[in-house]
């Protein structure tokens, strides 16, 4: 293995090829931001087995790359036909990234009323007022070691999209918010994402994390959300990059009195795939719900590491977490709950639920809960195991081809979590990413 | 209809099925009775064909075709439905959807053409009907929160929409009271016809006062011991299973 000096080299000098060029260049707290985020990276470096954090996922692949400095802007021009869409116009608002840059001219045009949007890039470069108020927006991360990726992308962050949701607003489309990797090899890119949710408003963010043909690259994203009071925010995420892809992302999100944060993200892309979701429940009666799926087979990894802070009394969360697994690939769950000395009447369940259809397939969960109140209701459930053999010949007894009845089986299994999405066209559409998954790996 | 010669089973190296021979015709009914660990699930299961239950000798014809080497959907396909003991829950798949995918299977591996949508719901409606079922029954999960009898009755509900030429019951009356029973047992008589067969395997004779046997087999330490009409089963009530204790001589 190589050392962790050489492993920062990398990065440390796409920063001092990009410095001069990153947007912002000449904001005085922005190069501060920057420069601790560096300073930080610098002293841990990527994230190793020793890493309490990242200890059953390696980044060893990721170390063998030769990525390139982030560019100012996509290199390839593609036309709007080029891009998978997940639901029609009447549906959603859509905003398209290539290669981790917006991309007016591929987006939708107008906006929702009371919906404010603008690329970080641009919103650097717009008067200094905006810039200042994205200040105040990006969260003062616990930068420790646990996370020197978010320092990084401190350091290099390029562009990402600003949406800001007035309030009393209620959205009927969905943003929709295509990542579209063009097939450039080797690139990397460090997008960082703010999304407010005003008093009372409602919104859908969906985001799909997809490419146009096979290629390394490396994207490593950090989102902030915050929603005020009465809030709530559907955030759906389904990431389907192709398989030679790395994808890190860290969404952090601080929800208000009275809201709720509802994520969901299903997983079938990439090489590498690690989300961290970390959420603050920092006012009564604020709830998260976690819930998600994931689909890997040959030499796919996927890591879903969450973090739910419970910091005032009645709070509740709900994580549910379901895997397949084929090949030889590998699932990582880590689910932290942590109920504060000051948060009674906490709810907190959590449960992941992995199925491996083959014997080289390997799960790997650490569920932890810290509780310091006395008075809350917490529990948390991981099982893993193989197909269920006697309800496979149940099914077969019955005329089910082997693969018609593995099918049906694992269909259910996943189902069961895509049911508690609330609209009712993703729901459609991410059973439908389920069962050509399926149609296409018979197991 | 079906014909097994000189049947050897083992499950995981253990020999169950000592050479078992039985022939079933259309229309009769033949129950199965003996003590506990005689085989008679093993041989429910190797009817049905389970991955673990390999046939090291003998033959099973079905309607002439030797059936020994099938896998359990081809099976079903040629017509063999096997009534589970314990019917398996499989939470997140409705009984309609798993009804509908089973029959259309069977139908495209018998070169019939599939169902479509209205043409099956009508099917199952005068299905459910005949048998007294309840329609919420269908939306359900399969067998998922079901009672044991409300699984029997399942099992029986599906046996009456694939429609097979042989029934194997495996102990159906096993954690069933008497009114459960019988509604199980009017389900199977309802389903009874001159061009099906069915095989009844049980450990106690009440389930025979319902569904009233041509013949009777006593299956003890892997082979059938005795044959004989309805009576032998009375008897078996009466003086147990004693005299078939001991190993053949």
């Amino acid at each position: 293995m190589m050392t962790s000096a050489n492993d920062q080299d990398l990065f440390i000098a796409h920063f001092d090829q990009a410095k001069n060029h990153l947007p912002g260049a000449d904001i005085d707290w922005l190069a501060n931001l920057r420069n601790n985020g560096l300073s930080l990276f610098k002293k841990v470096g990527l994230p190793s087995a020793k890493t309490e954090l990242w200890k059953f996922t390696s980044l060893n692949p990721l170390r063998k790359q030769q990525f390139l400095a982030p560019v100012t802007k996509a290199e390839k021009s593609l036309s709007v036909t080029d891009l998978p869409r997940l639901l029609d116009e009447t549906k959603s608002h859509r905003l398209v990234f290539v290669d981790g840059f917006y991309s007016e001219e591929l987006s939708d045009k107008g906006l929702p009323k009371g919906v404010r949007l603008q690329s970080f890039a641009a919103a650097l470069q717009s008067e200094p007022a905006v810039a200042n108020k994205l200040q105040q927006n990006l969260k003062p991360r616990d930068l420790a070691q646990e996370q020197p990726l978010v320092a990084l992308n401190t350091a290099l962050m390029t562009d990402g999209f600003i949406i800001e949701i007035a309030k009393d607003i209620s959205l009927d489309k969905a943003i929709e918010i295509l990542h579209f990797g063009s097939g450039t090899p080797q690139s990397s890119y460090h997008n960082r994402n703010v999304i407010t949710v005003g008093a009372g408003s409602k919104a859908t963010i969906l985001e799909q994390v997809a490419d146009r043909e096979s290629h390394v690259y490396f994207s490593n994203s950090v989102t902030d959300v915050t929603l005020s009071e009465n809030a709530t925010l559907h955030h759906y995420r389904i990431q389907e990059s192709n398989a030679s892809a790395f994808h890190v992302s860290s969404v952090q999100a601080d929800v208000g009195n009275g809201s709720s944060y509802d994520s969901f993200i299903l997983n079938t892309g990439g090489r590498m795939a690690r989300s961290d979701i970390n959420v603050n429940l920092v006012a009564p009666n604020s709830s998260c719900h976690i819930n998600g799926a994931y689909m890997l087979k040959d030499d796919q990894h996927c890591d879903i590491t969450t973090r739910v802070d419970h910091k005032t009394p009645h709070t509740s969360c709900d994580e549910v977490i379901k895997g397949i697994l084929a090949g030889k690939s590998r699932g990582v769950f880590q689910g932290k709950i942590i109920v504060h000395e000051q948060a009674q009447k906490t709810v907190g369940n959590q449960s992941h639920r992995a199925m491996l259809l083959s014997d080289t397939a390997e799960v790997d969960v650490k569920p932890e809960l810290e509780i310091f109140a006395d008075d809350v209701i917490c529990s948390h459930g991981c099982t893993s195991g193989q197909i269920d053999e006697d309800a496979l010949f149940y099914l077969r007894s019955r005329g089910l081809s082997r693969e018609q009845a593995q099918s049906l089986l694992v269909n259910a299994f996943l189902a069961d979590a895509v049911e508690a999405l609330q609209n009712e066209d993703l729901k459609d559409l991410f059973l439908t990413r389920i069962a050509s998954w399926l149609g296409q790996n018979p197991q | 209809m079906l014909e097994i010669k000189n049947l050897h089973a083992e499950v995981e190296g253990k020999s169950i099925l000592k050479g078992i021979n039985l022939t079933i015709n259309k229309g009769e009914v033949h129950a199965i009775m003996g003590p506990n660990g005689s085989g008679k699930s093993t041989l429910a299961n190797v009817l049905a064909g389970r991955d673990d239950y390999e046939v090291t000798e003998g033959s099973i014809f079905f309607d002439g075709k030797d059936i020994s080497e099938l896998e359990p959907e081809e099976r079903a396909g040629e017509g063999i439905f096997l009534a589970f003991q314990y019917p398996v829950e499989i939470p997140g798949v409705t009984n309609t959807t798993f009804l509908k995918e089973a029959l259309n299977a069977q139908r495209k591996y018998r070169g019939e053409e599939e169902l479509d949508g209205m043409e099956f719901v009508k099917m199952l409606r005068g299905k459910t009907k005949e048998l007294g079922i309840k329609d919420d029954m269908l939306k359900r999960a399969v067998n998922v929160g079901f009672s044991g009898g409300e699984k029997k009755r399942n099992d029986i509900l599906q046996m009456a929409v694939l429609n097979p030429k042989l029934a194997v019951l495996d102990e159906t009356d096993s954690g069933l009271d008497i009114d459960a029973l019988r509604i199980v047992a009017d389900g199977v008589n309802k389903l009874r016809s001159e061009n099906n067969a069915i095989l009844v395997i049980t450990h106690y004779q009440r389930l025979l006062n319902y569904i009233v046997p041509d013949q009777v087999h006593v299956l003890a330490h892997g082979e059938i011991r005795r044959s004989g009409g309805k009576e032998l089963a009375l008897e078996l009530e009466e003086k147990g299973y004693a005299d078939y204790s001991g190993e053949a001589a």
